[in-house]
């Protein structure tokens, strides 16, 4: 067991790697009523091509690892969820590009909690009726996505962006894809993706970190399971250029959305922190509430407070994705790309970057009230090969020279993809 | 009361504090609080304005630049509906200075800025600035009408307004567009000086500060002269009339049922806490009767849940739905509450119900922002109750009484938005 004490945050972090290779963290919360641990797999919706453990090379239906993730909670002897609710906590999942993770949030009873979601997500039990039984479930729940605006200009925006990359694929599949998915597919999946060495475990509370360890330790050394090198995951190789440069719908909104990216083309691992911290810090600096431009777009009545800009990357794809509602998608890109072009000249002020920089260290500290931003943050870096608490000091680390570097060779015109959503006919207001 | 310690400027602004080392930051939240009335509209414009820019930052990149340059300091406004009540929202997280490498005086220069804000904004002779007013009122206009993008919210607001019956209460918590064209920055500015003037004003914090210091400052920035107009109670008499059935036809993919209900119970009444259990038991959790059969069993939905709005005395029950699947539904849902009214439900459901409950009350406790919220309801709703008597009222909820206020819930309208005719 390791300890790690950041000075700055007071907090400290209790890792250690189990029997199995499944990776541990507790960080303790004193005074916190909420108990809160995740048990995540690297397995997302990108991961629809891959070398089986039987050497098999497998393609496998699109929103399978969702699907998977839904079905996870059904065991022989009852749902999951029930048992949660039987032992006073809230238990959840969700499944992302990436990842799955399965969580619960309890204020006491930790133990028993804790020891039923490393049983329930150990132990698979797909049958042809349960199965079947989940895909009206699930049908729903993409068509509740398919209302929602925000999600489908996001989504569209993707398939802009990637011409291969099954990034571009919705993480829930389609009502089609779904009606193809098996027990046995489900089983090969869960064999393949949910080995504890290619899973994590992190729980923050005013827990005891040797004990919960302890506890964890003890369940992983009485699997019996053999040592697996790591998932040999199949990627397309996807070309640098865009797909598309505009991507248009039509849906049942009050007034139009859009979505500008700008495709990654410096990808790779080694550097992935320092690109994310820089394209953060950047993208706060250009289109932050305090910027000029932010104030030019507000005032012609471009954007509202709705307006964001983020970094949606991982080491092997990325964008950065900036966007909102607007009454005139066309006048905001142009006004947006002549913006940049101003920037790209002149340059973001030294004044501008250290005043970011602090708003970036004042949010990363208080990230740290909440369990549930704590836990994810950390294992969404820790599966990038990235330690959280390192992200303050590449912040620190970060100069005004390499934010406007990476302005000049990110933001530019070539890499640009659009998604607009315009209302559909009957929307009000239209 | 209840877990907050109280104090009163001599103006009358109601000072609530939570003194705690647990988080990295202070929480402040400043409400003004209004009947919701027919200046609706007007009232939900002004904290958007105001916090535009101050005569001492008169553009808004200048304004943003001072809460950025206080560690990223969250400023944020908006206007809450809780009951018939419409309040300003006026919302600040700062990082707790002990935690910065180098000291600086954080919360103080925060406090100053709210001031401005409030009180120092950026005017045009004695009106408020007339770009600002003309700004926000189009951005007004475009989240009032935003409200669709969310079908399962705009769903809950239409079931809300039919049942309301053009009561103040229902209207939207931002207004209604048509009253825009006649709020001019002479209207508006009027509006102001009322409702800082008049409204009610309550001043919460979460943090590591004392209620001394907190009084201080406050008395310092914000003990301006002002006097407050009394808030009438206020709690909707159910209609007694037959349910109604609306549909609603608009090109969506799923189709957005609720059902709202009269509980015909304020929060002062003693079997409220049954309610609440009720509530949860008929759905407010995975475990609840509605999420069991409307989703597990019968494969109809991905979401299905009741939520009680205690200041109206309405419950809302929704889920969406396959277009076709309209009436076995409703039937299913309306088998639920009828279980629950009957006392069919197992010793099982009622004491997950409550732990889930008591999970969630306490989980309350780790937000500061969440915390100052509850506070701010039970205030609403009369009660002080702290933690422990809230917890312990929930606990002492008995299968009897659960079945009694179910047996007072009237149904008043079924809402459905739907696409039309044709199927998907």
């Amino acid at each position: 067991m390791e300890v790690r004490r950041d000075p700055l945050l007071r907090e400290s972090l209790y890792s250690e790697t189990m029997p199995g290779g499944l990776t541990a963290y507790v960080l303790p919360k004193p005074g916190y009523q909420k108990k809160f641990a995740t048990l995540a797999t690297q397995y997302g919706s990108i991961d629809n091509h891959f070398m089986a453990p039987d050497g098999r090379e497998t393609r496998v239906p699109d929103g399978i690892a969702h699907f998977l993730e839904h079905k996870l909670f059904e065991g022989e002897d009852g749902n999951a969820a029930d048992f949660f609710a039987e032992l006073g906590a809230a238990s959840n999942a969700f499944t992302n590009y990436t990842a799955t993770t399965y969580l619960f949030s309890a204020t006491s009873r930790f133990p028993e909690n804790l020891d039923l979601l490393l049983r329930f997500v150990g132990q698979p039990y797909f049958t042809p009726e349960n199965v079947e039984k989940e895909k009206g479930i699930i049908e729903q729940e993409l068509r509740m996505y398919l209302d929602d605006p925000n999600w489908r200009v996001f989504h569209n925006l993707l398939g802009a962006l990637f011409q291969e990359h099954p990034v571009r694929i919705d993480i829930g599949g389609t009502v089609e894809s779904i009606r193809k998915i098996d027990a046995p597919t489900l089983d090969l999946c869960y064999d393949t993706f949910y080995h504890p060495s290619n899973m994590t475990f992190f729980a923050v509370g005013d827990i005891d970190p040797e004990a919960t360890l302890d506890q964890v330790r003890e369940t992983m050394s009485r699997r019996t399971l053999s040592p697996r090198p790591p998932v040999r995951r199949l990627f397309p190789t996807e070309p640098a250029a865009r797909a598309k440069g505009r991507v248009e719908d039509r849906m049942l909104v009050s007034e139009p959305l859009v979505e500008i990216g700008f495709k990654e083309r410096d990808l790779g691992r080694e550097n992935f922190l320092e690109r994310d911290v820089l394209t953060g810090l950047l993208l706060d600096a250009i289109f932050g509430k305090s910027s000029h431009l932010y104030a030019e777009l507000y005032e012609a009545g471009l954007i509202d407070d709705k307006f964001s800009a983020a970094y949606f990357g991982e080491a092997e794809y990325g964008a950065s994705i900036l966007g909102g509602e607007s009454p005139n998608p066309e006048a905001l890109l142009e006004r947006i790309q002549i913006g940049l072009e101003r920037l790209r000249r002149d340059g973001i002020s030294e004044e501008t970057f250290r005043r970011i920089r602090r708003k970036g260290l004042g949010e990363f500290l208080g990230l740290f009230n909440s369990p549930e931003a704590i836990a994810y943050s950390f294992n969404a870096y820790h599966f990038k090969g990235y330690d959280f608490f390192k992200f303050r000091e590449a912040m620190e680390g970060a100069t005004w020279e390499a934010v406007n570097k990476r302005l000049r060779e990110h933001l530019t015109e070539d890499n640009l993809s659009v998604s607009v959503i315009w209302p559909a006919e009957g929307s009000k207001g239209n | 009361m209840g877990d907050f310690q109280e104090g009163r400027l001599a103006n009358g602004l109601r000072l609530h504090l939570f003194r705690t080392t647990k988080f990295k930051t202070n929480t402040l939240r400043l409400f003004i609080q209004e009947p919701m009335g027919a200046e609706v509209t007007a009232t939900a414009l002004l904290p958007f304005v105001l916090r535009r820019g101050t005569a001492g930052h008169p553009t808004t990149p200048e304004l943003s630049a001072v809460w950025e340059d206080l560690y990223g300091a969250e400023f944020r406004v908006d206007i809450l509906k809780l009951g018939d009540r419409q309040l300003q929202v006026y919302g600040i997280d700062i990082v707790n200075e002990s935690f910065l490498p180098e000291p600086e005086e954080l919360l103080s220069r925060a406090l100053g800025t709210l001031r401005e804000v409030l009180l120092e904004p950026r005017l045009e002779g004695d009106l408020l600035a007339g770009d600002f007013v003309g700004q926000e009122k189009e951005n007004l206009r475009r989240m009032i009408e935003g409200v669709i993008n969310d079908k399962t919210r705009y769903a809950s607001l239409r079931c809300t307004e039919i049942m309301g019956r053009g009561a103040p209460y229902a209207a939207f918590r931002y207004g209604r567009t048509e009253d825009l064209p006649g709020i001019s920055p002479v209207e508006l500015t009027r509006r102001y000086h009322e409702s800082l003037q008049g409204g009610r004003m309550d001043l919460y914090a979460v943090g590591d500060l004392s209620l001394d210091e907190l009084a201080e400052r406050a008395e310092r920035l914000l003990g301006f002269q002002r006097s407050e107009r009394a808030l009438p109670n206020f709690f909707p008499s159910r209609p007694n009339e037959p349910e109604r059935l609306v549909r609603e036809e608009l090109p969506v993919h799923q189709g957005k049922l609720v059902l709202g209900l009269w509980t015909g119970r304020p929060p002062t009444d003693p079997l409220y806490p049954a309610l609440v259990v009720a509530n949860g038991l008929l759905g407010g959790f995975s475990h609840s009767k509605l999420f069991q059969n409307v989703r597990e069993k019968a494969s109809l939905a991905y979401y299905a849940y009741s939520r009680l709005d205690s200041l109206l005395g309405l419950m809302q029950i929704s889920a969406g739905i396959e277009f076709s699947d309209f009436e076995r539904t409703v039937e299913i849902i309306r088998a639920q509450v009828g279980a629950v009214q009957a006392g069919d439900f197992t010793a099982e459901e009622l004491d997950n119900t409550k732990k889930a409950l008591r999970n969630r009350v306490l989980a309350a406790e780790d937000s500061p922002g969440q915390k100052i919220l509850t506070s701010l309801e039970l205030d609403l709703e009369g009660r002080n109750d702290d933690l422990a008597e809230r917890l312990a009222a929930l606990e002492r909820v008995t299968p009897e009484e659960v079945q009694a206020v179910a047996g007072d819930l009237e149904y008043d309208t079924v809402y459905f938005l739907t696409r039309g005719e044709e199927a998907p």
